[in-house]
């Protein structure tokens, strides 16, 4: 790799959205990172940054941005939609890639990429931030020592309300092409249970309403090796979410989990080494943060700072495009299963 | 800068801000939704000798202020931009997604957003026409608070952070510049990097009054509770003491006794119903000999 022996990773933004301008903060902050360019491909923009004086280290395309600057790493942060087509641009130049996700617009996309930086060699990593908060850290410790039993079920949901009056609906659903409530939330929550529980079998899913291109809400039900039974429910509707919340109940043979970004509560049948029966309750102020910065929510700067560190030791990071790669066959899967009212066996989806 | 008091009253469960768990946060956003159940915190607390306030333009509480009998009393310290109310409503994502929704009322959208997105260490020099629109969004931040007796103003953590992380001290000097001779009240900073941000004022001697998390537990005190700590103790920047509960997990009881002998100014304290504003506030009182 080309960063090898270096101390600092070398960075260029592509994309300065507003999740460019949290990515920015977030590798200003990291020692071992240093922000060297920004190459904004939307015309207007790219002008306007011009104007209010940022005339230096931005460039309108990849082609003039990798003839002027050697980065050792480049953060995506542009609409899915253009995901593919930067990463055939960005690949000849050999560099790390780092994409917001989703990983792409299709999960034909996502294989495309994914093929493409493993012939590579390439370090690749997303910025799923679930995976990286303390509570569900100590979830999935939790769930390996084995504490509930057998799993039997998941209830699972992801909240953000986006969409809680009429007036607000075309201002704030974002345009079908670069994804909506799937790609996005939904996305974002079979991550993080593929994360916590591995690979799903088969999933069933509904959609609301019906007779719009973009759903304002999902039902999912999916079945688990071993028999684990889950149940989703993904909506942008409800109100009281002004930030994507994210609540999964695990229930056992020994007992039950709950968790969320803001607490945890394990309830258990009879008293082990840990835990007494009944309810046990975390906060976050109950485990003490290892991370030396923190910005606009816990697990942002841990996932980022998670690939610039195996970007820099030479090792893949936490989440990397494999696993987003699995997150897009589920999103594959859900659509099949609403356009043909069916159950969707996740092995069929290649 | 003026005296400021020792107890301030704060302003996030009003805004639906709570770290003890899904129900509090939720319960906070349905609850302070209607103004009639801010006022009577804001009543008892005027009762229990509380002198001023953090206040957010956030519709519910501008609607409890002026609702309230004895506002006229209160120091208000306005927190600018409102964050969390335009996370709410709009589809961006935190306070860069709140200022594009809010420069929208004042036809400003494209230029402040991009202007803030300009903020990285990569940036050019600071035009004429970046000031200008950071004095356009103060105005538009301020104008909600021109009937009231504002003391000094707070840069939240988000905007503060930004321009820490950019290493940008002059984007921060233009605001302490802005609110010392445009409203002749006192700048000052929130932030959730209280530690790497301490550090920073003393690098760029910046003498600016200081609000970060610092608690007990250490909760959310970055790099670490010891750095803080010792930072804090070091400090000549007046310390506004925030998340002194550790986000509710601490009984004020427990919290308290450890702010008393830290080099702290003032301790913000959100109050999310009336037992506990008497409850807390008591014990803070005493606690704190205010």
């Amino acid at each position: 790799m080309k960063t090898d022996n270096k101390q600092k990773l070398r960075v260029g933004i592509i994309g300065s959205g507003p999740i460019g301008g949290v990515q920015s903060v977030l590798l200003n902050f990291h020692p071992q990172a240093e922000l060297t360019a920004v190459c904004e491909p939307d015309k207007e923009q790219f002008h306007s940054l011009q104007n209010i004086g940022m005339a230096e280290n931005l460039y309108p395309d990849t082609k003039s941005f990798f003839a002027d600057q050697e980065v050792d790493a480049v953060w995506i942060c542009g609409p899915p939609s253009s995901h593919l087509s930067i990463v055939q641009e960005t690949i000849p130049h050999g560099v790390q890639i780092f994409i917001s996700p989703p990983l792409a617009e299709s999960f034909v996309s996502a294989k495309k990429m994914l093929q493409l930086a493993e012939e590579a060699s390439l370090n690749h990593g997303t910025g799923y931030h679930h995976p990286f908060q303390r509570m569900f850290q100590e979830a999935k410790k939790y769930l390996a020592s084995n504490i509930l039993g057998d799993i039997k079920r998941v209830r699972g949901s992801i909240h953000w309300s986006l969409i809680v009056s009429g007036k607000d609906r075309d201002s704030n659903i974002p345009i079908n092409k670069d994804g909506g409530l799937i790609l996005h939330s939904g996305g974002s929550l079979f991550m993080l249970l593929h994360w916590l529980l591995g690979p799903a079998k088969s999933l069933h899913a509904q959609i609301s309403p019906f007779d719009v291109p973009n759903p304002e809400g999902s039902t999912i039900l999916l079945d688990y090796p071993g028999g684990i039974l889950s149940h989703l429910d993904i909506s942008w509707r409800r109100p009281g979410y002004p930030q994507q919340t994210v609540l999964l109940t695990i229930e056992g043979t020994r007992g039950i989990m709950e968790v969320c970004s803001d607490h945890l509560k394990v309830f258990l049948h009879q008293k082990t080494s840990r835990f007494d029966s009944g309810w046990t309750c975390f906060s976050p102020a109950d485990f003490q943060s290892n991370s030396p910065f923190f910005y606009y929510e816990e697990g942002y700067y841990e996932c980022t700072a998670d690939f610039i560190e195996s970007c820099l030791a030479g090792h893949k990071p936490v989440i990397g495009w494999t696993e987003a790669k699995e997150v897009m066959k589920m999103v594959e899967a859900v659509s099949r299963s609403v356009r043909h009212n069916k159950t969707i066996n996740l092995d069929e989806v290649e | 800068m003026e005296q400021m008091d020792k107890i301030i009253l704060g302003s996030n469960p009003f805004e639906g801000v709570g770290y003890l768990s899904r129900e509090q946060t939720r319960h906070y956003l349905e609850f302070f939704s209607k103004i009639e159940n801010i006022t009577p915190i804001l009543d008892a607390s005027f009762n229990l000798g509380i002198r001023s306030f953090l206040a957010s333009s956030n519709e519910q509480i501008l609607g409890a202020m002026k609702a309230f009998k004895n506002i006229d009393e209160m120091k208000i310290y306005p927190i600018i931009p409102n964050a969390y109310e335009y996370a709410r409503d709009a589809t961006d994502k935190g306070v860069l997604g709140t200022i594009l929704h809010k420069a929208k009322q004042i036809d400003l959208y494209r230029k402040i957003r991009l202007g803030l997105r300009a903020l990285t260490k990569i940036r050019g020099i600071l035009t004429k026409d970046m000031v200008t629109l950071l004095t356009n969004l103060m105005d538009f931040e301020m104008s909600s608070f021109k009937r009231y007796n504002v003391k000094g103003v707070i840069l939240h953590g988000q905007v503060t952070d930004l321009a820490l992380s950019a290493d940008n001290k002059e984007i921060l000097t233009v605001y302490i510049n802005l609110i010392r001779d445009n409203y002749k009240i006192t700048p000052m900073l929130a932030t959730h990097n209280f530690g790497s941000l301490l550090k920073k004022l003393k690098e760029w001697d910046l003498d600016i009054p200081v609000m970060g998390p610092f608690n007990k537990k250490g909760f959310m005190m970055k790099p670490t509770q010891d750095e803080v700590e010792q930072l804090v103790k070091e400090t000549k920047s007046y310390i506004i003491a925030k998340k002194v509960l550790a986000g509710g997990r601490l009984a004020p009881e427990e919290a308290l006794p450890y702010l008393v002998d830290k080099n702290i100014g003032s301790v913000a304290l959100g109050i999310g119903s009336l037992p506990e504003a008497y409850h807390t506030l008591a014990v803070a009182k005493h606690t704190l000999q205010y």
